[in-house]
């Protein structure tokens, strides 16, 4: 196939084709060059060079061809520069394309595996669910042979090489699905007021069908005289020509979401359109009919056609037959006989044929219709009933053409609210009532006339945007009345044809679902077997289940099961339409990935000294920035600094700040003298810990709180409820961003920070838990003396823009004592060692303070505060288990959260160990059951699966006194 | 000295760094006729968290800003008006004030004026309002500013955003709080004569991931990181 087929020219160039004879492009097809012009198509390019089979299905391995060119079959998936299952009938070919067919070995002219295709009897309708079942065993076998022998395309290993994917946000008033006649008449009326409009069109082209119409609509007053082509052409360029309308080409609408969200993808983007107003345009599709060998390559839906002749100027070889239920299958035989197809004749089932519009040459048969195609690779023969007699004629044929069936594109519909019901006049199911905000128009609504829609569209346009800019809706009352007028002249018009017939439980290989190769015989087994409506068949049988989601099959699946049932076509029902309406790229949807990253000012610094970043919450901290021994090494005999910033600071101030912390924290704080500090707790109303840490008081009515990194912001929530709840007179603001924060501690802490400051830091002007204010190497900062890691030291709070002075000022100024700074790990051994818990870690949601080993932190004597009854009951009824320090008896360390046993049960668990430096052996807090909570008890604690003993111990492990805090 | 929050990213992107009133600052990246290019045809991006930012919070908040600002016009939640302040060297400096709720002005000033607009908040909310209810906090420690201007700007925010961006639904002089790329954000717009721009606040510890994260989406319209050189003459001198 490198060559194009020297049978395949050409049609001469016409206005209404997209291709471009003076611009060939190249691409690979299976590795071999191929050529096309610019303006096709994948599709319309492997067509004109001779490829028709396209695909082997799913199942049975069987030849496909190109069936519908709207992108609404699974028959043209291939895999293109490593995508798989793009649709290559509406994807632009572009130079150097790489393109692969699929699902097929070694080919898919000559597949090894259509041998599938005799063994259909091995694979009755839901052998998945009751086949392979027993021995267990012999799923496990047959699944990788089923996974190789069925399915679609394969996705590479490789990333995307150009996963360039966008998100985008767009807001207007009126969005219009559909850029065909219907959507185009609706966006001009409503962008002529100014409304903002977006429209999204799948095509590259405005125009929705009327770009494959070159038959002229003298009905049409404004157009009149000009083909299909040219008066979407114009009706395009009056659009773009509008500057309040936004038009996204070549985009899906796959999803409506509440909120008038619509979901769209184009290319690599994504947007999110919001509106107002949505107009449902969505026009219709072409059903095929049931026949035996309905599959075949050669069997076309007629806008593939349509499309295949007007826009990229091909057509069949050989011999055609037309099946027509109307002027629109006469008109497109006419203009097959004028490409020069020889048309082998029309088939309709009505009676009489109207005439008209076709060449008097091709022959009629009425009264008939096509009961069976057969050929090996392609259509060959067409087998056509006479109704009247009965009889069955052949024909020798290449194609078949199937027209005159219509199922409007209601699948965004379906995803609202909106009721769609089977109109028997039309024989199709349509749109009976929109929730409000959402509008229809056009071949969507069963109407299928051009006149119409424009009006439809109209009116519309004029209702969407009502309120917006227009205050009356005379003009909407006005072309309700031509809609009405209109529509009931269509429907007078109607000619009543016969269903199309329905296949009997004998007849050969007719396809219902071409995605999963489901047949009639499968559905009425299936029916059969008790999954009699559509919910259940669909599950059952995997009708409508593969790519094209039921565009091709639903409908006559609808139609074979209510007759089949004697059940009325809405008894029958629906199945659930969810998005995406067409198959998106995972890519599409994750789009590109934002995950907030916090860092503090001194991140750089961090990373220069070459420490090894950790995630704490969103937060990068430091975990450590060498051996960690070291770093508490330096800590507990010379000067360490740690960043500090991710604490969450909160700014208290106002008359009743007092009063409010009284009331959420367990301790109080009215009776705080000034430069003080205060470690507390705060509960909930059940007494369960929420949060900790200290509280500064800088002035009467000023308080600076610091609180665990990950709830600052619960905090400052929690502070203005109940500042809000109590009427208060109180400012709480979250100030975290806005300090930098660096902890220097050691017994060289004070030597090294007082070759910076003028603050006097000796041990009696400036005690443990005393603040104050004063400026480090020329920055104001706030000192506070605590003692997290249990030495001598001073946390700085400070603007945050000093962060990186104030860190090398100090870093200067310790180097004569060894400062080293030290990371989160180093701080949570030193902690440990000094029994501070770690909220979250040593604690959990339950936990209260007095089990919590922390009594002296609750005021019982307080007024009240939130959980204080709830702490009451539990003083009274005693602790039930405790948090308490343990030292290993031997050499080993328990990892954080193993359990603590008793008798072979485990009673407990352990919340922070680490190794003590010295005697190796491993330490840190466990909760107990109260009664193994004494100094000394001895408790067991599962350690790599061996239960090992250990002593409980009420003294921190490091400094007991405290008297190196204090120092 | 004291640095922005983006410091780093600005020196990564090969910025000359020059002192203004106490900070570290990118005079220009590639060279000012570049970006004030880049910026008019597309977008640019500037780091503006020097600016002085204050809060005044409470009961007289309103009552302070009209007083002080005088004639700005109506103090509406979701507007950003533009005021001027006389300061006492005789001198007028520019000040932006945004309600961001009914109690709470978010108010910004060029950084060198940030000292001194805080003491004259604080002597006026002491001798006029006096209401012990109210308060002034500088907050320009806590943010990240950084201003998006250029015909694409509203295009780059949309892709980080679903603010409606459109005059319709955020007009020139308006204020709006949502998120952006995730993160929780003050966004002001502030058009340039006939370009429309926003200056954007997110907390400090996100300014290096929303820089990065403007760059990254700004790319397809060939974003411009404009330095204070390029960003004074697009603003024509004026505002924060
Ligand atoms: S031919 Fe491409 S989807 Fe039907």
């Amino acid at each position: 196939m490198a060559e194009p087929d020297p049978r395949q020219t050409r049609l001469p160039p016409h206005p209404s084709q997209w291709t471009d004879p003076a611009s060939p492009v190249s691409f690979t097809y299976n590795g071999k060059q191929v050529s096309a012009l610019e303006g096709d198509t994948i599709g319309s390019a492997l067509y004109s060079s001779g490829a028709r089979i396209f695909s082997r299905s799913f199942k049975y391995h069987r030849p496909r061809g190109l069936m519908c060119m709207t992108g609404d079959c699974p028959n043209c998936l291939m895999s293109v520069d490593g995508v798989p299952n793009v649709r290559t009938c509406n994807t632009p070919v572009q130079q150097g394309m790489e393109v692969r067919t699929q699902n097929a070995w070694p080919s898919v002219e000559h597949d090894a595996l259509s041998v599938m295709d005799k063994l259909d009897r091995l694979m009755p309708v839901g052998f998945y669910y009751k086949s392979l079942i027993r021995p267990r065993i012999s799923w496990d076998m047959a699944r990788p042979i089923i996974r190789r022998v069925a399915g679609l395309g394969k996705v590479g290993p490789e990333k995307d090489p150009d996963s360039e994917h966008q998100h985008h946000n767009l807001h207007s008033d009126v969005t219009i699905v559909g850029g065909g006649p219907a959507g185009l008449a609706a966006a001009l009326e409503a962008g002529r007021g100014g409304s903002r409009v977006v429209l999204i069109d799948e095509g590259p082209v405005l125009g929705g069908h009327l770009l494959s119409d070159v038959s002229v609509h003298p009905e049409l007053e404004e157009h009149a005289g000009l083909p299909g082509y040219q008066v979407a052409a114009r009706l395009a360029q009056q659009v773009q020509e509008m500057s309040s309308i936004r038009v996204l080409s070549g985009a899906t609408a796959f999803g409506l979401y509440p909120g008038n969200l619509l979901g769209v993808s184009q290319g690599k983007c994504l947007y999110k359109v919001r509106s107002r107003g949505i107009i449902v345009a969505t026009g219709c599709r072409e059903v095929p009919h049931l026949f035996p060998g309905n599959d075949l390559p050669g069997v076309y839906l007629g806008e593939a056609l349509r499309r295949l002749m007007h826009l990229y100027g091909v057509v069949p070889a050989g011999r055609a037959l037309v099946v027509a239920s109307d002027h629109r299958g006469y008109r497109l035989a006419g203009e097959l006989a004028q490409a020069g197809v020889q048309v082998v004749g029309i088939i309709d089932a009505r009676e009489s044929s109207p005439g008209g519009d076709t060449a008097d040459s091709i022959p009629v048969f009425t009264d008939s219709s096509i009961a069976g195609a057969s050929g090996l690779k392609g259509v060959k023969r067409a087998l056509v009933l006479d109704k009247g007699t009965g009889e069955t004629r052949s024909y020798a044929c290449e194609s078949i053409v199937i027209t005159g069936t219509y199922e409007p594109n209601t699948g965004l519909l379906a995803q609202t609210s909106t009721a769609l019901r089977y109109d028997p006049e039309l024989q199709e199911i349509v749109p009976e009532d929109t929730p409000s905000g959402i509008y229809v128009a056009g071949d969507v609504t069963g109407l299928h006339n051009l006149e119409l829609s424009l009006i439809q569209g109209k009116a519309a346009g004029c209702q969407a945007s009502l309120g917006v800019d227009r205050p009356t809706g005379t003009e909407l009352d006005a072309l309700r009345r031509a809609i009405r007028e209109k529509e009931q002249a269509y429907r007078e018009a109607l000619e009543p044809s016969s269903p199309s017939m329905a296949p009997s439980k004998e007849a050969g290989k007719t396809f219902v679902c071409l995605c999963e190769d489901v047949t009639p015989k499968d559905l009425y087994q299936a029916i059969d077997e008790g999954f009699d409506e559509m919910q259940t068949l669909k599950r059952y049988s995997t009708l409508s289940m593969g790519p094209c989601q039921g565009k091709m099959c639903l409908r006559p699946a609808i139609e074979l099961c209510s007759r089949y049932t004697g059940r009325t076509m809405d008894e029958t029902g629906s199945t659930t339409t969810r998005p995406p309406l067409r198959p998106l790229t995972l890519g599409t949807l994750a789009g590109p990935l934002h995950m907030p990253v916090k860092r503090t000012a001194l991140h750089e610094r961090h990373v220069q000294l070459g420490a090894a970043m950790a995630d704490v919450g969103p937060w990068k901290r430091p975990h450590s920035y060498g051996p960690v021994s070291e770093e508490i090494a330096a800590v507990r005999e010379r000067v360490g600094i740690i960043d500090v910033s991710t604490l969450g600071k909160i700014d208290v101030q106002g008359a009743d700040a007092p009063a409010l912390l009284d009331k959420v924290y367990t301790h109080r704080f009215s009776n705080l003298p000034v430069g003080r500090i205060r470690y507390s707790l705060l509960c909930s109303d059940n007494g369960s810990i929420i949060d900790d840490g200290t509280i500064t008081r800088l002035s009467e009515r000023h308080y600076f709180i610091t609180t665990t990194t990950a709830n600052v912001d619960l905090m400052e929530e929690w502070l203005k409820w109940w500042n809000a709840g109590a009427g208060g007179n109180v400012h709480v603001n979250n100030v975290t961003s806005g300090y930098g924060a660096i902890n220097v501690a050691g017994p060289k802490a004070r030597e090294t920070l007082s070759k910076l400051t003028d603050v006097d830091l000796s041990p009696d002007a400036f005690r443990y838990m005393r603040s104050a204010e004063g400026e480090v190497a020329g920055v104001p900062c706030l000192f506070l003396r605590i003692g997290f890691v249990g030495e001598t030291g001073w946390e700085m709070h400070f603007s945050a823009e000093y962060s990186e002075h104030m860190w090398d000022a100090l870093m200067d100024a310790g180097s004569e004592f060894g400062i080293v700074p030290f990371g989160v790990e180093a701080q949570r051994v030193l902690r440990l060692a000094k029994k501070h818990i770690i909220l979250g870690q040593d604690t959990d949601m339950v936990s209260n303070p007095l089990e919590a080993d922390l009594p002296w932190v609750v005021r019982l004597d307080k007024d009240d505060f939130i959980g204080k009854h709830a702490l009451e009951a539990v003083k009274e009824r005693g602790p039930r288990e405790t948090l308490v320090g343990f030292v290993m008896e031997e050499a080993v360390v328990p990892e954080d959260g193993v359990p603590v046993m008793h008798l072979g049960q485990p009673v407990g668990r352990v919340t922070s160990s680490r190794a003590d430096p010295t005697t190796a052996r491993g330490f840190g807090l466990a909760w107990v059951p109260a009664d193994l909570s004494q100094e000394g008890a001895q408790i067991t604690i599962q350690v790599r699966g061996r239960p090992s003993p250990a002593r409980v111990v009420h003294q921190p492990f490091y400094d007991p006194e405290g008297a190196r805090l204090r120092e | 000295m004291k640095l922005t929050p983006m410091h780093h990213e600005h020196l990564s992107m090969g910025a000359t760094m020059e002192e203004r009133s106490g900070w570290l600052r990118p005079s220009v990246y590639t060279s000012v006729e570049d970006e004030m290019e880049r910026a008019k045809s597309s977008v640019g991006i500037s780091d503006i968290s020097p600016a002085g930012k204050l809060l005044v919070q409470g009961a007289g908040a309103e009552r302070l800003a009209r007083k002080f600002l005088g004639g700005i016009g109506e103090l509406q939640v979701g507007r950003a008006l533009a005021g001027s302040r006389e300061s006492g060297d005789g001198e007028t400096f520019p000040v932006a004030v945004c309600p961001l709720a009914p109690e709470e002005m978010f108010v910004t000033c060029p950084p060198e004026r940030r000292n001194s607009l805080v003491e004259a908040l604080n002597a006026e909310l002491a001798g006029v309002v006096n209401d012990n209810q109210t308060i002034v906090l500088d907050v320009t420690s806590s943010y990240a500013g950084i201003n998006i201007a250029g015909p694409r700007s509203p295009d780059l925010l949309s892709k980080l955003t679903d603010l409606d961006l459109h005059p319709d639904g955020m007009p020139n002089l308006s204020s709006v709080q949502g998120q952006l790329a995730e993160v929780h954000g003050v966004l002001v717009r502030w058009d340039r004569g006939e370009e429309p721009g926003y200056n954007l606040y997110v907390a400090r510890e996100y300014g290096v991931y929303v820089w990065e994260v403007l760059c990254d989406a700004g790319e397809e319209y060939g974003l411009a990181p404009v330095g204070v050189e390029a960003h004074r003459r697009l603003i024509g001198g004026a505002a924060a």
